[in-house]
């Protein structure tokens, strides 16, 4: 009789702890959470615009980090009298830059106009989930979850069970809670999207030819070659504008691509295919001074207002009667 | 499989509820056959080599106690070489080739330099000489020969302590196997909290000061005296948390099952002398050693010369035991000196002791004498963790080198380390509650991890050490640094 009642307040006890870990992890993840997607942290800023509906501009930039440090939403929005939001994602390519876009269409409605900046790796889609933190305050977003799901990085348990996205990242649980306590409002450098860098040539590139001295063939599959083009497919049904726009690379750098003409030439027909401009700036004259570059790929500040002022006058050119 | 993945999350969870629901007759069965998947997560493969040496020790004890004289011993050294030999060849083969080479080089000899790339059986070292010492305590009789092969397979293989001990006696271990263990609740739950406590150890301090060890100790030159200092200071507290983090999981988790394996850990970085810490780091190998090699030798019923040599002899032994490599001779030899430099110079010492009247101030002296040894201990953990004889001694020659008065040094050196201020903030509250939990525990071993505190306290440190795992973890899946020995 005593060994039984012993037990029941055993079993009490072990459930009423269990019950106090279970509250305080659904009161942290919350909180964290919260915090989070109310703070401007680099990693979150874009993403928190876009799902509180703050993104919604009548032209959109997608692209890679190429898309984010270049194209200047202010100066592109003055120069083309349209708002403007850079939703460039650092170190992805176009399935994730499309998953994105994607969310963007649900939380902020469909713009006037996507510019879509390419690279010659933009077919190529990366293996892991980089800086994957940014996706954790937007797991239970289905959008979201679709996109990374892919990437094996997240698992259910990740989605369903409370704090455990959020394991061993102190550093974000201690920022989400400050924000969220009103203890600190963290920003980022960022401008609806755009950060310009103020950077100097680096020796990335030098080194880079050193050790790829015969250049290198950038791959491509398949499978994102028929997701641009099914991209391409919806917008125009949907009656979005895409501009198709390759940004200015150092000059030195075209040579060290292979098989750079058959990837221009897929990016080619299919702007052919679906009546869209393409604008290449491979050959603007930025491209041949390293003044405006930090590396081969990606224009310094400077370089990027200069090149975001001639894109906007571009653009206004090639689709100018669609956004009035 | 590692304690910290997310397989033993399910693994032991498994294993433990059948072990439960099994008769009596069929869980040394289960036992075994659940150590067998454990080790065989990492090389399957390799579980032949533990099945050889259980095979040639299990003969051996019953051939050891059915006969006598010659014999008998002839036995024991057969057993004894053919243990040793697979150890020597999966571990210590490659480090004497390269050393014969070197030699034959410097002799002007011709030596065939074949690079032998073997890789380690993971735990060979602790379950090679669990074995033997199986065999030793037969040939003494102290332990009778096991006849029952599973029984004997599963002391060898018992999982929880099979890869990184701590290093059990037949005499302890065996006939506990053969006992009918009941479910215990507050057994079962203190070996939960000891587990717990473990993983805490592991995965929130270990980890997470394992990146800025390997940070300083990947390119010591990248670092300035102080980076050096935090880092060997570091090392020292994640090998600590690291290998008793490892213990008292396994001790927990054989607790969970009604096994008492032995204590590993006592605390060691609060001795004040050398012997004490010896007395109170990797028990289990510590005792190994007195009880089979030391005493052996002569131990200290021997000349003054012989006892010191002998003390010497068992320290790189135990280096060599380590690792085979020229760090860990030195380590271990390091260790040794340590031990006949307090020995010659205790009169001395006693003479300092009483210029200074330190001897009047006994808590004085005990602070001081513990931040020495364990300044010692550092400078030891040096060649144990530096990647070659080199690096350690680059870092040794280093450590007072650049420092500076200034904030803005503080602050570099930390950066360059990778340390950020949440990382700081971090280590600041749990090294604080290791120690927390340590002095309030002073008293008690750590395996009745807060077993005599009020209702309360046991269950909000539980709480606290579930959360602290959780937010403060680093789940990166690192690997036990003793997996390596």
């Amino acid at each position: 009789m005593l060994g039984g009642s012993i037990r029941r307040r055993r079993i009490r006890r072990l459930a009423g702890l269990l019950l106090a870990l279970l509250v305080t992890c659904l009161l942290l993840d919350a909180l964290v959470t919260a915090g989070l997607r109310r703070s401007d942290l680099p990693l979150f800023a874009e993403w928190n615009d876009i799902v509180s509906g703050d993104a919604r501009s009548d032209l959109i930039i997608l692209g890679s980090s190429r898309a984010w440090v270049q194209f200047s939403p202010d100066i592109i929005g003055a120069g083309s009298g349209m708002t403007c939001y850079n939703l460039g994602i650092d170190g992805y390519t176009l399935d994730m830059q499309l998953a994105r876009y994607a969310i963007y269409g649900k939380y902020d409605g469909a713009p006037k106009v996507v510019a879509l900046s390419l690279d010659t790796y933009s077919l190529n889609r990366r293996d892991d989930l980089y800086q994957n933190d940014q996706f954790l305050p937007y797991l239970e977003e289905a959008g979201i979850w679709g996109a990374v799901t892919d990437y094996g990085h997240f698992h259910w348990y990740d989605r369903h069970l409370p704090l455990v996205r959020y394991r061993g990242r102190f550093e974000l649980i201690c920022k989400g809670l400050a924000e969220v306590l009103h203890l600190r409002h963290y920003t980022s450098a960022k401008t609806r999207g755009y950060q310009g860098r103020e950077l100097q040539w680096s020796k990335d590139f030098e080194e880079f030819v050193e050790e790829h001295p015969d250049g290198v063939d950038q791959k491509y599959q398949c499978a994102m070659v028929d997701e641009l083009d099914r991209f391409l497919t919806d917008r125009r049904r949907e009656g979005v504008e895409v501009v198709l726009v390759y940004p200015p690379e150092y000059y030195q750098a075209r040579e060290m691509t292979n098989n750079r003409e058959q990837i221009f030439t897929i990016f080619r027909s299919l702007a052919e295919k679906h009546g869209v401009t393409f604008l290449d700036y491979s050959y603007d004259p930025l491209c041949y001074d390293t003044a405006y570059f930090y590396n081969s790929q990606h224009l310094n500040k400077t370089g990027a207002e200069l090149f975001s002022a001639e894109f906007a006058r571009d653009l206004s050119a090639a689709v100018g009667s669609a956004v009035r | 499989m590692l304690f910290n993945s997310y397989e033993f999350l399910i693994f032991f969870p498994v294993v433990t509820a059948l072990y439960f629901l099994l008769p009596h007759r069929l869980r040394w069965g289960l036992l075994l056959l659940a150590s067998c998947v454990f080790y065989m997560a990492f090389i399957p493969i390799y579980i032949l080599i533990l099945a050889v040496t259980i095979v040639i020790d299990y003969a051996a004890g019953i051939l050891i106690e059915k006969s006598s004289g010659r014999s008998r011993r002839r036995y024991l050294i057969v057993s004894i070489v053919s243990t040793c030999l697979v150890l020597f060849v999966f571990k210590y083969f490659g480090f004497f080739n390269e050393g014969l080479a070197v030699l034959a080089n410097a002799l002007g000899l011709h030596y065939p330099e074949n690079v032998v790339n073997i890789i380690l059986p993971i735990g060979l070292s602790f379950h090679t000489f669990q074995s033997l010492s199986y065999v030793i305590e037969v040939y003494r009789g102290k332990q009778k020969a096991e006849k029952h092969f599973g029984i004997y397979a599963l002391y060898v293989m018992f999982y929880p302590q099979l890869v990184a001990g701590p290093i059990e006696r037949p005499q302890n271990l065996l006939h506990q196997l053969r006992e009918r263990h009941s479910f215990d609740w507050d057994r079962i739950a203190g070996g939960l909290r000891l587990m717990l406590w473990g993983l805490f150890k592991k995965v929130v301090i270990a980890d997470r000061l394992a990146v800025f060890v390997d940070q300083v100790y990947g390119r010591p030159e990248a670092h300035s005296g102080l980076g050096l200092v935090l880092g060997t200071v570091f090392f020292a507290v994640q090998i600590f948390c690291d290998f008793s983090g490892y213990s008292d999981i396994a001790i927990g988790a054989a607790q969970v099952m009604g096994i008492r394996l032995m204590t590993n850990f006592r605390r060691p970085y609060s001795a004040r002398s050398m012997a004490e810490f010896w007395k109170r780091w990797h028990i289990s190998l510590s005792t190994w050693f007195r009880d089979y090699l030391y005493i052996p030798l002569g131990g200290s019923r021997v000349p003054k010369w012989r006892w010191q040599l002998n003390l010497l002899i068992v320290f790189l032994v135990s280096g060599l035991w380590h690792g085979a490599a020229w760090t860990f001779v030195i380590w271990g030899g390091l260790n040794g000196l340590y031990l006949l430099v307090s020995h010659w110079s205790r009169v001395p010492r006693e003479a300092l002791l009483r210029l200074t009247r330190l001897d009047r101030h006994a808590k004085v002296h005990g602070a001081l004498s513990m931040v020495f040894i364990f300044a010692i201990v550092c400078v030891g953990w040096v060649f144990f963790r530096a990647a070659d004889l080199g690096s350690a001694l680059y870092i040794i020659r280093h450590f007072f080198s650049g420092w500076e008065p200034t904030v803005g040094y503080v602050t570099t050196t930390l950066q360059r380390m990778g340390l950020t201020g949440f990382d700081i903030l971090a280590l600041v509250i749990s090294i604080g509650f290791l120690e927390l939990v340590h002095f309030t525990q002073r008293a008690e071993e750590d395996r009745r991890l807060f077993g005599r505190a009020p209702t309360v306290v046991r269950w909000a440190g539980v709480y606290a050490l579930v959360l602290s795992i959780v937010v403060m973890g680093v789940f990166t899946n690192n690997q036990f640094i003793y997996f390596q020995f």
